[in-house]
């Protein structure tokens, strides 16, 4: 158990509902304090505040690499961008405000960590894109300059095996997706043959997301808000080498309304994209993927939500490439919780795995890591707290062990539930249900086991 | 086929052999009372859309629609499967058919879950309770009985710069739907109508929070300047922080009161009522008075409902009350 920072607010957070989970900032959760799931997916084995302010703490993001966690949100009073980093396995500390004028409502930051574990994180304000740096050794960088537009937002970030810096947004009316790209670490910025526009069509053009692929190609996606036929339809583009083509991911028209979509591209380069569909009065959170040069498939509903799915879901991965899912669902009342899924390469999808019991929790980010500890989601999300005071909650979910990733090819094609009794990890029980049958297929190397 | 089986005995060998044995046999497909998921690939392994799946999904649409259930959604993914499996679009087409599949129950969400846990929340919801008869003359009662009721009023509240509020009038509720009909932006959310001149007024309305945060009045708005009453339903978790009475004044938003009372119990009809008389604003909830505050900054002006732009406050019997 490791000692809270953040004292003050302890009690605060007692009260308003939060529970026992974050009585020391960072806590193992014990089975009663685990929120309840529905299905085997891994554990929670870590929570905490990360924002810890009277402010509303608002639209956060989060990224893994070599060993370090940055996340980044919006202060809504403060006009303030927040970031905060640690190391996995750590606690967070107090995260660094950054004054930087932005309506984090909508101009929210984002945030990549370089495999020199520097954090870099992108914001705008009034009608300016900005870049600036945390080196791992806590040194802060300058602020540059990126580009300008009329009310910039939106904005979503993301870094290529080469190292190249990309920064995605798109302007106040939704007229166009803008980008630059960096191959300096975020000094100077630059564009294509096709000016900086990703795209620019008509149809209040929203939600843009980046991934970047192995080949250090940047593949977005976005939805048009209005626009005809094609309301409602997800787009994508992609990069060429000089400038980006646009075409359609989703093209079933108005009334099955997709939207919000959230792209991440594994090792193998294989993208994946997930979103929110209207279909009536509820909500599916859909998803599909793409191999290198092919086309996209697998079009599938991962769950429905018991209500209006309001919120934009989420979609990382890690370095084996396990998918994660994270998004907000309707539970009874005025309440909402974080829920999430993942994916190993190869294998069904599990969850959902609660991430908290609300009572209000909307907009999530998540990525994965790999290592000694095993493969960890580390998602982020927004939690109400009370009027105009939202806090950034960081979870933790081992879903899969070493030692669980060695027993399950050890055992494989015996029935799952003769493994629960076995010593070692609680794996074991968490995935029971998932072991192939009659597989002899090994299941993904986790680096560092 | 594979729908004769769920999803753990497609993985189990005694199962599978029983399921080639069936297969042989030349078994009808037949949707059972325990799905499998929308991951399997069944539903995508024939060319174009899995016409299993699509004569099962017209079956049960027909079945509910001989019910007299209503499975519009449905039967629109269904139909889109459809046309896009026409334009040579077919894993669009695929997860569309499932969709619908698992709309009417034949299949469960690959992540798991209940098949059909989207029930339309709406239709749950209670009806409006009749409206009282609060003492003091009669300015206005708001019907809301379409959107032609809604020509009188006018939105307020911060710019929002991505999209705008929109609210509905329909079968006697006012409905917040979010920024353009989709998105959730928590910001505040205002609609007033009214005299610019009403100074000494009550407003009272039914209100329902349902999916939404809080739900609240407005007295005294002429232009960018009102008295809001804000009664949350997602608020401290405890007797105190739930109810506010703030002044705004462009962007300048000054708390004049927090009142002790618990949060607005979801999905339950409230009534709210704010009484301005003189510089002494009163805020009341289902009948009680929960306090007070002194300004007099706003002598007079339109009165309102609030709530956030993030769909799910409904309002019904708005009514403004002179001495």
């Amino acid at each position: 158990m490791l000692r809270s920072r953040f004292a003050p607010r302890l009690a605060t957070l007692m009260a308003r509902g939060l529970g026992a989970a974050l009585l020391a900032g960072l806590v193992v959760f014990t089975p009663a304090s685990q929120p309840q799931t529905t299905a085997a997916l891994g554990r929670i084995v870590a929570q905490q505040n990360i924002s810890n302010t009277g402010d509303q703490s608002e639209l956060p993001q989060i990224d893994y690499n070599v060993g370090r966690l940055a996340a980044a949100w919006g202060e809504r009073s403060a006009s303030d961008i927040d970031l905060a980093t640690t190391t996995l396995g750590a606690t967070w500390p107090r995260a660094l405000p950054f004054g930087t004028g932005s309506m984090t409502a909508y101009q929210n930051p984002d945030v990549v960590v370089d495999g020199a574990g520097t954090a870099h994180f992108a914001y705008t304000s009034g009608d300016r894109v900005y870049h600036r740096a945390r080196l791992a050794s806590g040194v802060l960088t300058g602020i540059h300059s990126i580009g300008s537009v009329t009310f910039p937002n939106a904005l979503r970030m993301a870094l290529g095996a080469d190292g190249r810096l990309w920064v995605i947004w798109r302007d106040g009316d939704g007229n166009a997706i803008y980008y630059k790209y960096s191959r300096d670490a975020g000094i100077s910025w630059t564009n294509g043959s096709d000016g900086g526009v990703v795209a620019a069509e008509s149809g209040n053009m929203f939600a843009p997301d980046i991934a970047v692929d192995r080949a250090g190609s940047p593949h977005v996606v976005w939805y048009l808000r209005s626009g005809g036929g094609a309301k409602g339809d997800i787009r994508y583009a992609d990069w060429n080498g000089s400038r980006f083509g646009r075409t359609s991911l989703t093209s079933d028209g108005a009334g099955l309304y997709d939207a919000d979509p959230s792209i991440t591209v594994d090792g193998q380069g294989v993208q994946h994209v997930v979103w929110r569909k209207q279909t009536g009065s509820s909500w599916v959170i859909f998803y599909a993927s793409r191999a290198p040069g092919g086309a996209w498939q697998g079009f599938t509903p991962l769950a429905t939500t018991s209500g209006d799915a309001k919120y934009a879901p989420a979609i990382g991965t890690d370095a084996v490439g396990t998918v994660y899912v994270t998004y907000s669902n309707p539970i009874s009342g005025n309440a909402r919780r974080i829920e999430l899924f993942s994916r190993l390469p190869g294998k069904s999808w599990e969850g959902p795995l609660a991430l908290s019991k609300g009572r209000w929790d909307s907009r999530s980010a998540v990525v994965g890591s790999t290592g000694s500890a095993g493969i960890i989601a580390h998602a982020v999300h927004q939690h109400e707290v009370g009027a105009d005071d939202g806090e950034i909650i960081y979870s933790q979910v081992l879903t899969q062990s070493c030692t669980a990733a060695a027993l399950s090819d050890e055992v494989a094609g015996q029935p799952a539930e003769s493994i629960g009794g076995q010593a070692g990890p609680k794996a074991t029980q968490t995935r029971k249900f998932y072991l192939p049958f009659a597989s002899k297929a090994k299941p993904p190397a986790v680096p560092g086991c | 086929m594979s729908l004769l089986l769920n999803r753990w005995a497609g993985r189990a060998g005694l199962l599978a052999a029983l399921l080639a044995l069936l297969a042989g046999c030349g078994a009808a497909p037949t949707a059972q009372s325990q799905p499998n998921t929308t991951a399997d690939q069944s539903a995508t392994a024939v060319a174009g859309i899995d016409q299993d799946l699509l004569r099962q999904v017209d079956a049960a649409i027909a079945a509910a629609k001989a019910r007299g259930a209503d499975v519009s959604a449905a039967q629109q993914l269904r139909d889109s499967a459809a046309s896009l499996a026409q334009q040579q679009k077919f894993e669009e087409a695929s997860g569309n058919l499932k969709t619908a599949a698992l709309l009417l129950g034949l299949l469960r969400p690959a992540g798991g879950g209940n098949a059909v846990a989207g029930a339309d929340q709406a239709a749950q919801l209670p009806a409006p309770p009749a409206p009282s008869r609060p003492a003091g003359t009669p300015l206005l009662s708001a019907s809301f009985a379409d959107a032609g009721a809604l020509s009188g009023w006018q939105p307020v509240g911060p710019r929002i710069p991505t999209g705008s509020p929109v609210w509905e009038a329909q079968s006697g509720q006012l409905v917040q739907r979010g920024v353009d009909g989709v998105d959730a932006v928590e910001v505040p959310a205002g609609l007033v109508t009214g005299d610019p001149s009403w100074a000494d007024v009550t407003v009272q309305a039914d209100a329902l929070a349902q999916d939404t945060r809080e739900v609240g009045l407005i007295v005294r708005q002429q232009g960018d300047s009102y008295y809001r009453f804000r009664a949350l339903a997602v608020g401290t978790g405890t007797n105190s922080g739930n109810l506010l009475l703030e002044k705004v004044v462009g962007e300048q938003v000054t708390r004049l009161a927090a009142f002790d009372g618990p949060e607005l119990s979801s999905n339950t009809w409230h009534t709210l009522a704010v009484r301005a008389s003189g510089s002494t604003i009163t805020c009341f909830v289902d009948g009680r008075e929960v306090g007070s505050a002194e300004d007099g900054a706003l002598p007079a002006g339109r009165v309102g409902v609030s709530t956030l732009a993030m769909s799910g406050a409904h309002f019904a019997n708005l009514q403004v009350l002179g001495r």
